[in-house]
């Protein structure tokens, strides 16, 4: 595990080698030692690749008709045998690799759409939390005073409202918002639209400390000084020195937006069904496990841990390439 | 310090109001009412105009909003039976302003002080509890469940049984793991309390919830005979006709598994914050003074690098607070456990918006009295720190 | 009990990182006597400090360790000591001062705690006795109302102010050996001095031996007796303060000294650096660590490390192949561009 462990005596020694390394070559080098990142993030292509690829996977090998031709569907058909009988909650099998659940739909199939809107609430909400937390970090940053104090006590508001309490009231009521659109309403979008807007808060704060000690640096002065736009000192000279928290924190909310996703449908106020995600599967699935129907769980929810968990060693070894300095999270 | 804390408070106002207005105003462009379901009822429907109008909810958004913060606001009984209680927290009132005003300029003060502040305050509390009853108004549950402050204080015992529990494995186990891993940097033992703590995080508690339901009691009984934790409720039907350690006993069995579930994330959080926190003081200068002076190396460890090492976790703790209670609301609806998350659930489906308000505002209240008091225990174990 | 304080020898402490071993010091041997005011002086990354932590034994595996030697105070191997007789010596005969005063103090306990720690843990005495014997050491570093002050917090102190009460700790037990590493660097210029003043003093008033580590050798020159140079990790030049000032025998020593403002030499315009920065301790030149900087390499110098040998008049001590020949305290330094230094040498040698 990567850590900051070795004293200052070395650190002292350290510093002593003098050969030529750029930026990009440290971070290259540090993150490749942080071997758990490198498989992570290996994995997510995988994950990610299946997900794209979803609607080319579904059909179940032996199932001779069923799904192939109208592959996007196919999570949400019930299967039948010759006889009409549907097929409910069978265990794991040649045709049906990772069983069907109780409304007779295949499980794999079902994993795999899953994996789509998982990933995309995700990956939706990283978006949104990256742009407005920036945004809203880089204005208080740059702009002391009353932007800055007002933008923060907003700020302050958002991160002071009780998480989950305030996106279970959300997401009960979003379906019922009568001026969003259909595809606001339902599904992927309108969930990652709120827990982006819950959840930039803390991404803002972390902008505008670094903006606060950037804009005062010899580099950002001698860009005043030579006549820069604000625009510019901004764009060209703050911001590039800032990503580094930027993205760190992002990853961490790619992976709180999936967990949350997951607990939101848990309760029934997710991604609504029968559009799947991990998260609604393993929360059904949790509910038959107990009469022993394991894979309905089993599948579901592994797919779901093991993705998380990449997004978090991803985050984990980019914090440590990026900024080795930084190891202890403050809030 | 007090001026400190006066402020904290109104500051912790201003953000409940803004709360307030932001879900008030949610439920209400749902546009879903919570005489709703009582349309498919023939014998009730009739009801709906009367009752719409007894609740004014035909009335305009923003004068449903107004006649809702008032009845949140509006004290709805107030007894004192006899003076004893006003007394307690009278002396509880002069004691903590005393302990301010005398200065005694000693290193075991200023943890006395606190410690002695809080002791007297829950002394006086637990006194004068059963002495004055006191309820908020907080309007009536759509549902015909009754008052909502009775609702919640019905609910709010259960949830912070729950609550305490967790929290107290959750520091328990948390911080212990954490330390011991820091001084033990990179063995095997570290590594895996990192890959627990991952992993651990990286699950919805849901999952873990159930996971411990299958395996601690489902799976444990099946293989094993022995019914050692139970799935569902706060204590067995024969609760009351048990004898007090049978008693403790059923409790324990009913509470372990539920506080398991959400302790779990917690020591995940804390193991990792308390290590990176504790390497950070193992290699701080004062550490090297303390060893250089000869003390040994237990008491390096314990006296100056762990005090150290404790005081920024008692932030994390505060912000923790809030994820304790998400996970009772999901965690309470596993075990069926009839505390504030069940209700919270409840009264989300069936927009039963004077529950839901009351919920999610006396979740904002502990928060707001939890940070308040993080920063004062902040002050008490750092020096440093003034309040200004 | 024998006339030496301290003798270490053949001193090897290395570090591992992720880059490889970390040879911080290699082949140190020094002797000091008691009360001797010895002056360690090198760049940062020089060894010194890492020699200092190596006396008091504070190198901690895995990330370091103190791979041979022997360091031998009072007659007695530390390095063989138990950690619990180790404990008796640090802090109670041999005591450490450091860098940062800002940072030198646990922050959340006051300065008579943590000086009264100090106190208990090596004499045996009652509470209330520490309590005096600790006043009494913050009268002597001329802590002002030290009797009230004994239950302040550090950060109510200045910077000056703690490494008053630092030296107040070293010294509370009277021990044999204070070792200082750059206990004035990071003060302020006009208490710097009335700090080593008045930590030279108090140790000699109770016949302490003092181990000054520095980078500045104006400050050494002024408060030592002995002087050590290191260089990467190797001691180059070990002597008689005085003589190695007049008469240095190590290019690198002669590098130092020439990059100092001279008040008497005012009239000089130019002042002298050595050039290059200081070899990565993982892959260290072959032959003299010194070569790649020194203007007055040779063939040799490149493939055998020269050990520390007597040189010149005085009987100080320095690790170079050409200190015999060199006479460096006869080179102008003005014109000591690299250039004319090496015709100098090698007019010296023809």
């Amino acid at each position: 595990m990567p850590d900051s462990g070795r004293s200052d005596l070395i650190d002292a020694v350290e510093g002593l080698a003098i050969e030529p390394v750029t930026q990009w070559d440290l971070f290259w080098s540090r993150l490749r030692r942080h071997r758990f990142a490198m498989l992570s993030a290996g994995f997510l292509v995988v994950v990610t690749i299946i997900a794209l690829a979803a609607p080319l996977f579904t059909c179940p090998p032996g199932d001779a008709n069923q799904f192939c031709g109208r592959p996007l569907e196919s999570f949400a058909e019930q299967l039948k045998d010759p006889a009409g009988r549907l097929y409910v909650n069978i265990a794991p099998r040649g045709d049906f690799p990772f069983g069907t659940d109780e409304l007779a739909r295949d499980v794999l199939s079902r994993v795999v759409h899953g994996g789509r809107a998982s990933l995309l609430v995700g990956v939706l909400t990283g978006l949104l939390v990256a742009v407005l937390g920036t945004i809203v970090g880089s204005i208080a940053g740059y702009y002391p005073g009353p932007v800055d104090q007002s933008l923060m006590r907003f700020t302050d508001l958002v991160l002071g409202l009780p998480l989950l309490p305030v996106a279970i009231v959300v997401g009960r009521l979003l379906p019922e918002l009568e001026f969003l659109p259909r595809w606001a309403k339902e599904g992927v979008w309108g969930i990652s639209f709120m827990l982006g807007l819950l959840l930039w808060g803390s991404l803002a704060r972390i902008v505008r400390a670094e903006f606060l000690s950037l804009r005062e640096k010899e580099f950002v002065e001698a860009a005043r000084a030579a006549g820069a736009t604000d625009r510019r000192i901004i764009f060209r000279h703050i911001l590039p020195n800032a990503m580094s928290p930027i993205i760190v924190q992002t990853t961490l909310i790619v992976s709180l937006a999936i967990i949350l996703e997951a607990a939101l449908s848990f309760l029934g106020f997710g991604v609504r069904p029968p559009i799947p995600t991990w998260g609604g599967m393993a929360a059904s699935g949790a509910g038959v496990a107990v009469r022993g129907f394991w894979w309905e769980l089993v599948f579901s929810a592994s797919a779901l841990i093991m993705t998380v968990l990449a997004v978090n060693y991803i985050g984990d070894g980019l914090r440590d390439a990026l900024d080795p300095t930084q190891t202890i999270e403050r809030r | 310090m007090l001026a400190y804390i006066v402020r904290r408070l109104v500051y912790g106002a201003v953000t409940l109001l803004a709360l307030s207005i932001v879900v008030f105003f949610l439920i209400q462009a749902g546009g879903g009412s919570p005489l709703d379901r009582l349309r498919g009822n023939p014998r009730m429907s009739n009801l709906i105009p009367v009752l719409t109008e007894h609740f004014g909810l035909d009335k305009p958004a923003i004068q449903q909003y107004l006649t809702w913060l008032r009845s949140f606001l509006s004290v709805d009984r107030f007894e004192v039976s006899g003076i004893s209680p006003l007394v307690a927290l009278g002396s509880a009132v002069v004691y903590t302003i005393g302990a301010f005003v005398i200065t005694v300029k000693r290193t075991w003060w200023r943890s006395f002080r606190a410690f002695s502040i809080v002791f007297v305050w829950l002394l006086a509390i637990w006194f004068a509890k059963g002495r004055i009853d006191f309820s908020l108004n907080w309007s009536q549950s759509f549902r015909g469940d009754g008052p909502v402050w009775d609702l919640i204080f019905g609910a709010a015992g259960a949830t912070f049984r729950l609550g305490l529990a967790a929290l107290t494995i959750a520091l328990i186990v948390g911080i212990p793991l954490g330390i011991y891993q820091a001084i033990r940097q990179y063995s095997f033992f570290d590594q895996l309390g990192t890959t627990f703590a991952f992993a651990t995080y990286s699950t919805p508690i849901f999952i873990i919830a159930v996971g411990l339901q299958l395996l601690l009691a489902l799976y444990l009984e099946r293989w094993t005979g022995v019914k050692l934790f139970y799935v569902a409720g706060m204590t067995s039907t024969n609760y009351a006709v048990l004898g007090f350690w049978a008693q403790l006993g059923d409790i324990v069995q009913h509470l372990t598994l539920p506080a398991m579930s959400i302790a779990l994330i917690s020591i995940a959080q804390y193991s990792r914050f308390q290590r990176a926190s504790m390497l950070e003081v193992m290699h701080s200068d004062y550490l090297r003074t303390a060893k250089a002076k000869g003390l040994p190396r237990r008491r390096v460890i314990v006296k100056h690098a762990m005090r150290n090492a404790l005081i920024p976790i008692v932030t994390l703790v505060s912000i923790d607070i809030a994820g304790i209670i998400g996970g009772a609301i999901i965690t309470e609806s596993i075990f069926g456990w009839p505390g504030v998350g069940r209700l919270y659930i409840g009264a989300i489906n069936a927009v039963d918006y004077p529950v839901i308000m009351a919920v999610v505002m006396a979740i904002g209240i502990g928060i707001v009295i939890m940070n308040i008091i993080a920063d004062i225990l902040y002050g008490v174990l750092d020096p440093r720190v003034r309040y200004e | 009990m024998s006339e030496n304080l301290l003798e270490v020898s053949d001193l090897r402490t290395y570090f591992s990182t992720e880059e490889g071993i970390v040879r911080a010091v290699e082949n140190v041997s020094f002797t000091m006597k008691r009360g001797e005011r010895r002056g360690v002086v090198g760049e940062s990354g020089s060894g010194k400090s890492v020699t200092a932590m190596s006396i008091m034994r504070l190198i901690e595996p895995p990330a370091g360790e103190i791979v041979t030697g022997k360091i031998v105070f009072n007659g007695v191997n530390l390095l063989e000591l138990a950690e619990d007789d180790m404990q008796e010596v640090r802090g109670g005969q041999i005591a450490m001062i450091f860098q940062d005063p800002m940072t030198a103090l646990n922050p959340v306990y006051t300065i008579g705690d943590q000086l009264m720690e100090t106190v208990l843990l090596h004499q045996d005495v009652s509470r209330s006795q520490a309590r005096e014997i600790v006043i009494q050491s913050l009268v002597d570093v001329q802590i002002p109302r030290a009797h009230d002050r004994l239950d302040d917090y550090p950060h109510q102190f200045s910077g000056g102010m703690r490494q008053r009460v630092m030296i107040a700790m070293g010294l509370s037990c009277n021990p044999q050996l204070l070792i200082a590493d750059e206990p004035t660097t990071a003060l302020d210029v006009t208490t710097q001095a009335q700090i080593l003043d008045l930590m030279l003093k108090l140790a000699d008033d109770r016949g302490t031996a003092v181990m000054l580590i520095t980078h500045d050798l104006g400050v050494v020159a002024g408060f030592c007796d002995t002087l050590q140079v290191m260089y990467a990790g190797t001691i180059v030049e070990s002597g008689k303060a005085d003589e190695i000032y007049y008469d240095p025998q190590h290019p690198y020593t002669w590098g130092l000294l020439s990059s100092m403002t001279r008040l008497d030499e005012a009239q000089r315009q130019r002042l002298h650096s050595v050039k290059g920065a200081p070899p990565s301790l993982i892959n260290l030149p072959k032959g003299c660590r010194f070569r790649p900087r020194c203007d007055f390499a040779i063939e040799v110098c490149g493939k055998a490390l020269p050990i520390l040998q007597p040189s010149g008049s005085g009987g100080q001590m320095a690790a170079c192949h050409r200190a015999e020949e060199l006479h460096l305290a006869s080179i102008d330094v003005a014109a000591s561009a690299p250039v004319d230094a090496r015709t100098a040498s090698q007019e010296v040698v023809g």
